[in-house]
C-alpha cells in the first residue's frame, strides 16, 4: 500500500457550516437554558409552595393560640372566680350601699333628676298606638 | 512483522452473521422502544384521564374544614360561648398489630376503659374512634406513645368559659357542633356557618407543598342583651336563696324596662354547658320561658291597672274588704288576715283577696280578659329564646262564675317569669309594653344583621302607670313589701304567693310559689326585677323568700349601672345582709385545654378597691354590716375611680355629634347601626369614670 502524505493539506474552512454549527449550538444553549429555566421555577414553585404551606400552618396555629388565648381571658374573667379570688385572697366584701359615698360636688340625690329614662327617648315603632283594650 | 492474509472463505460468513446479528439486536430493540411505546402510548393516551386522576388521588387529598361557630358574647362584649380547635383520637385498626398491646397503652394514656378499646378494634377494620375531643395533655401522652395506626383529626369544641352562669340561656351543642338548646339553638343557623374545603397537594412524605382554599363561612357571633356581672349578681342571690329555702327551683329576671332588654336570666337549678352529660335533664329548662306558674298576688297589679285606666276607682277610693271573706259562685274567696275598709292603695299594700276580687269584679269578664290580654299574657313574647311558654289564658266563655275572682288574685291563670316581668315593666316606664329581647347584635366582622328594632304598645296611660308606681312604692315602704327596701333607692313592687297545684289537681296546702316583682328607682326605673321560688320549705310567702333577694340584686345591679341615687338618706332597717358564701372554686372544665396555668396569673385590683375595702374584711371574710351601721361605715370611703363624667342623653343625636361629644368628654364610643341613636348603655345621666366605653345604637 503506497503510503500518502496529506499532511500539507489543508482543509478549507467552511463559514457558512461553522455558521450554523454556532447557531445550532447557540440554539441548543437558549432552549437549554429555557429548560433550565423552566426547571429552576418549577422547583422553586414548589419549595415556595412548601414555604407558603408552613407559613400558613404557622398562621393557624398562632390562629388557634390567639383563641386559646381570648378563652382563657374569657375564662379568667369568669365573675364567680374574680369574686371567689377577692373574698379570699384580698378580703374583700360585699359593698352595702350606705358604705358608697361618692365623690363630687354634687351628692347622688342632686343628679337623680338627671337621669333620664330611656322610655322617655325611646322611639317607639309602628306599635305606638295607644291600645284602647 | 508479517501479516496475515485475510481468508475470504471465512470472511464471508462472519460477516453476514455480523449483519444478522445486528439485525436480530435492531429488531430486540425496535421491539423494546416498541413495546414502551405502545404501553407509554396506552397510558398516556388511552388511559391518561384515569393515570391522571390516580395521580392526584395519591398526592391530593381533599379536607373538609369544619366551620368555627360563632362567639356569643353579653352587652360589655365579654365571650359566653366560643369554639377552639382541638384533637380527637381514632384508629385504623387494620394497620395495628398488636391490638391488645395498644388498647391497654392507650387506655393508660386516656385513662379509658382498654377492653371496650380492644372490643372497638376488632369490631372495625379501616376506622373507629379512640377518643373525641381530648385535652392538650391527653393527645401529647397519646402522640408520646407513637403507635402505628392511631391518628389524629383536628375538630372544634364549644368551650363555655364563665360554666354554668346563664347556662340555660346561652344553651348547649351536641358532639356534632349543633345547637341543641337555648340561643346555640335558636340562632344555631346563624351561629354555626358553612364548612370550607381545603384541597392539599403533598409529596411522598405527606408534606403539603400546595393547597387550594374554597373558604366557608364562618358563624356569626352574637351579641346578646345580658350582661354577665348583672347575671352573676342575680345567679348567686337567686342560688343562696333556693339553697336556704331548700327550694325545688327559682327564676330571677332582670329587664331594662325602658327597651324591654334582659339584663339577667337565671334560672335555678342549673347546669354547666361545658359538660351537659353530668346534669339532669330538668336543669336545662330555662324557667324564665319556659316555666309557667300561677302568679298569686303580683297580678294583682294588673287587675288594679285594669280599674284605674277605665276609670272605676281611684286609689283613695274606699273599698269594703267584708272581714276577708267574699263568697262567689258558691265558694269563699278568703284573706289572708280579715280587713274592714281598706282604700284602693291599702288593698294592694296590705295584699287583701277581697278587694282585688271586687275591682274584678268591676271591670267584668271581657274587659278584664282584654286587658290581661294586653299586658301579653296568654301570647307568647317571641323573645329569642326556645321553648317559650304562652301560660294558660281561659277565654272569658270557659270561665266559671268563680274565675272572674280567682283571676283577680292571679290563680287560675299561668304566666312565664318573662311575661310577669314586661307587664311590671310596662307599668315602670310610663305604660308601654315592650316586646323582651334577648338578642342585642348578630354580627360577622363589619356586617351587622338588621334586627327588627324593639316595638312596644301603650297598654295603660302615662298617668295610670304612675298612680301604679306611686301606689306600688306604698307595698314596699309600708306594705307586704317591705323586705324590698333598697338603701339608696326608692323601690316599687308587689309580692306573691301562690298556691300550687298537687297531683290531684287541688290547691295544694303545703307547696307554693312565692315570688316579687318590682322597679327601681321609682321615679326613673333603671330595672324591672322578677324573683320567683318554687316550692320553698318553710317560709313560704313572697315577702319571705322573693323580696330580700329583689333587693339584694336591685342595690347591687343599680350600684354596677351608677345609677344615681335617688334617695341617700333611706336605709332600711332590715335583717342584716347574710353573711357572703364564698363559692367553691370548681377545677375549671378548660383546664385542661388552656396552655396557661390560670391561677398564677391571680387577679389585679386597683389600689383604691384595695384601700377602700381593706378596712371592711373582717375576720372571716364575710360583710357584717347592721342596720345602724351607717354612722360606723363613714369610716368607709369608696373613692370614685378618677374624674367622674355624666352620660349625655343622646337620644335622636347624629353618630357624628354622638362622637364629638364622647371626645369632649373622654368617653370611648361604640357605635352600632347607622342612623341616629336609639339606645345607650350606660343610660343618660349615669356617672362613670372618663375613659369609659359608651355603646349607641342607631336606627333609621
Amino acid at each position: 500500500m503506497k503510503p500518502i502524505n496529506n499532511s500539507r493539506v489543508v482543509r478549507e474552512v467552511d463559514l457558512e457550516r461553522r455558521r450554523e454549527c454556532f447557531s445550532l449550538l447557540g440554539l441548543g444553549f437558549v432552549v437549554f437554558l429555557f429548560v433550565l429555566m423552566f426547571a429552576w421555577q418549577h422547583f422553586q414553585c414548589v419549595r415556595y409552595g412548601y414555604q407558603v404551606e408552613q407559613i400558613k400552618a404557622e398562621y393557624t396555629t398562632l390562629e388557634e393560640q390567639n383563641h386559646q388565648y381570648r378563652l382563657e381571658q374569657a375564662a379568667l374573667a369568669d365573675p364567680e372566680r374574680i369574686d371567689t379570688l377577692a373574698r379570699t385572697r384580698l378580703g374583700m366584701v360585699t359593698l352595702t350601699p350606705q358604705q358608697v359615698i361618692w365623690v363630687g360636688a354634687q351628692g347622688p340625690a342632686a343628679n337623680a333628676s338627671e337621669s333620664s329614662e330611656l322610655a322617655h327617648n325611646f322611639s317607639v315603632g309602628s306599635g305606638d298606638t295607644p291600645h284602647e283594650p | 512483522m508479517r501479516r496475515r492474509k485475510p481468508d475470504s472463505r471465512r470472511a464471508k460468513p462472519d460477516r453476514s452473521r455480523l449483519e444478522r446479528r445486528r439485525l436480530i439486536v435492531g429488531a430486540v430493540c425496535c421491539l423494546w422502544f416498541g413495546c414502551i411505546a405502545a404501553r407509554l402510548y396506552y397510558f398516556q393516551v388511552i388511559q391518561y384521564v384515569d393515570m391522571v386522576s390516580r395521580a392526584q388521588r395519591q398526592r391530593q387529598r381533599v379536607i373538609e374544614v369544619a366551620p368555627q361557630r360563632g362567639v356569643i358574647y353579653d352587652r360589655q362584649m365579654n365571650a359566653l360561648a366560643m369554639s377552639m380547635d382541638v384533637e380527637s383520637v381514632f384508629a385504623v385498626p387494620s394497620e395495628i398489630a398488636e391490638s391488645q398491646k395498644v388498647a391497654s397503652r392507650l387506655a393508660q394514656a386516656l385513662a379509658g376503659d382498654a377492653d371496650d378499646l380492644r372490643d372497638r378494634f376488632q369490631t372495625a377494620r379501616s376506622f373507629c374512634w379512640v377518643r373525641r375531643r381530648v385535652t392538650t395533655a391527653e393527645a401529647a401522652r397519646v402522640r408520646a406513645l407513637n403507635v402505628k395506626g392511631i391518628y389524629f383529626q383536628t375538630e372544634t369544641k364549644r368551650f363555655y368559659p364563665k360554666g354554668d352562669l346563664a347556662g340555660q340561656t346561652i344553651g348547649y351543642v351536641g358532639l356534632d357542633d349543633k345547637g341543641l338548646g337555648g340561643i346555640e339553638y335558636a340562632l344555631d343557623d346563624k351561629v354555626k356557618g358553612k364548612p370550607g374545603r381545603v384541597l392539599l397537594a403533598s409529596d411522598a412524605r405527606r408534606r403539603a407543598f400546595h393547597s387550594t382554599d374554597w373558604a366557608g363561612v364562618p358563624g356569626k357571633n352574637v351579641v346578646l342583651t345580658l350582661d354577665e356581672k348583672i347575671q352573676y349578681i342575680a345567679t348567686k342571690a337567686l342560688a343562696e336563696e333556693v339553697a336556704s329555702a331548700h327550694a325545688a327551683g327559682g327564676v330571677a329576671v332582670v329587664q331594662n324596662p325602658n327597651t324591654g332588654e334582659i339584663l339577667a336570666l337565671t334560672s335555678q337549678p342549673t347546669f354547666d354547658p361545658n359538660n351537659i352529660d353530668a346534669s339532669p335533664a330538668a336543669t336545662r329548662q330555662d324557667r324564665g320561658v319556659g316555666w309557667i306558674y300561677e302568679p298569686g298576688s303580683t297580678f294583682k297589679a294588673v287587675t288594679l291597672s285594669a280599674a284605674l285606666e277605665e276609670k272605676l276607682t281611684n286609689p283613695e277610693e274606699v273599698i269594703n274588704c267584708q272581714n276577708g271573706g267574699i263568697v262567689l259562685a258558691g265558694h269563699t274567696i278568703h284573706d289572708h288576715k280579715p280587713y274592714g275598709d281598706l282604700s284602693v292603695t291599702d288593698v294592694m299594700v296590705n295584699s287583701s283577696d277581697v278587694g282585688a276580687v271586687k275591682l274584678g269584679l268591676r271591670l267584668g269578664e271581657d274587659r278584664f280578659y282584654r286587658y290581661i290580654q294586653a299586658f301579653g299574657f296568654g301570647a307568647k313574647t317571641d323573645v329569642e329564646l326556645p321553648g317559650e311558654e304562652r301560660g294558660l289564658l281561659k277565654p272569658p266563655s270557659r270561665w266559671s262564675g268563680l274565675s272572674i275572682g280567682e283571676i283577680s288574685i292571679g290563680q287560675e291563670i299561668s304566666v312565664t317569669p318573662i311575661q310577669m316581668v314586661t307587664a311590671y315593666s310596662a307599668i315602670a316606664n310610663g305604660g308601654i309594653l315592650f316586646q323582651p329581647r334577648i338578642v342585642h347584635d348578630i354580627f360577622l366582622g363589619i356586617h351587622h344583621d338588621p334586627l327588627a328594632p324593639a316595638t312596644g304598645r301603650r297598654v295603660i296611660s302615662a298617668h295610670t302607670a304612675e298612680t301604679m308606681r306611686q301606689i306600688l312604692a306604698q307595698v314596699v315602704s309600708r306594705g307586704t313589701g317591705k323586705p324590698a327596701q333598697l338603701g339608696g333607692y326608692t323601690s316599687a313592687g308587689k309580692t306573691g304567693t301562690a298556691q300550687k297545684v298537687d297531683a290531684n289537681g287541688a290547691y295544694s296546702k303545703s307547696v307554693f310559689v312565692g315570688s316579687f316583682i318590682g322597679f327601681a328607682p321609682v321615679m326613673h326605673p333603671a330595672v324591672t326585677i322578677l324573683v320567683a321560688i318554687d316550692s320553698p320549705v318553710g317560709a313560704h310567702y313572697g315577702t319571705d323568700v322573693a323580696a330580700p333577694v329583689f333587693r339584694s340584686i336591685a342595690e347591687q345591679t343599680l350600684g354596677y349601672l351608677n345609677v344615681p341615687q335617688d334617695n341617700p338618706s333611706q336605709w332600711p332597717r332590715t335583717t342584716t345582709p347574710k353573711p357572703a358564701k364564698i363559692p367553691d372554686q370548681k377545677p375549671g372544665i378548660l383546664t385542661g385545654y388552656l396552655p396557661l396555668d390560670r391561677e398564677s396569673l391571680g387577679v389585679a385590683t386597683s389600689p383604691v378597691e384595695r384601700a377602700s375595702l381593706s378596712n371592711q374584711s373582717s375576720p372571716d371574710g364575710t360583710a357584717q354590716p347592721g342596720p345602724d351601721d351607717w354612722g360606723r361605715a363613714s369610716r368607709t370611703v369608696v373613692l370614685g375611680d378618677g374624674p367622674q363624667v355624666t352620660v349625655p342623653d343622646f337620644s335622636r343625636w347624629a353618630a357624628r355629634r354622638v362622637a364629638q361629644e364622647c371626645v369632649k368628654l373622654g368617653l370611648y364610643l361604640n357605635v352600632v347601626g347607622s342612623g341616629l341613636a336609639v339606645e345607650q348603655n350606660p343610660v343618660a345621666g349615669a356617672k362613670v369614670p372618663s375613659g369609659t366605653r359608651i355603646w349607641v345604637r342607631m336606627a333609621r
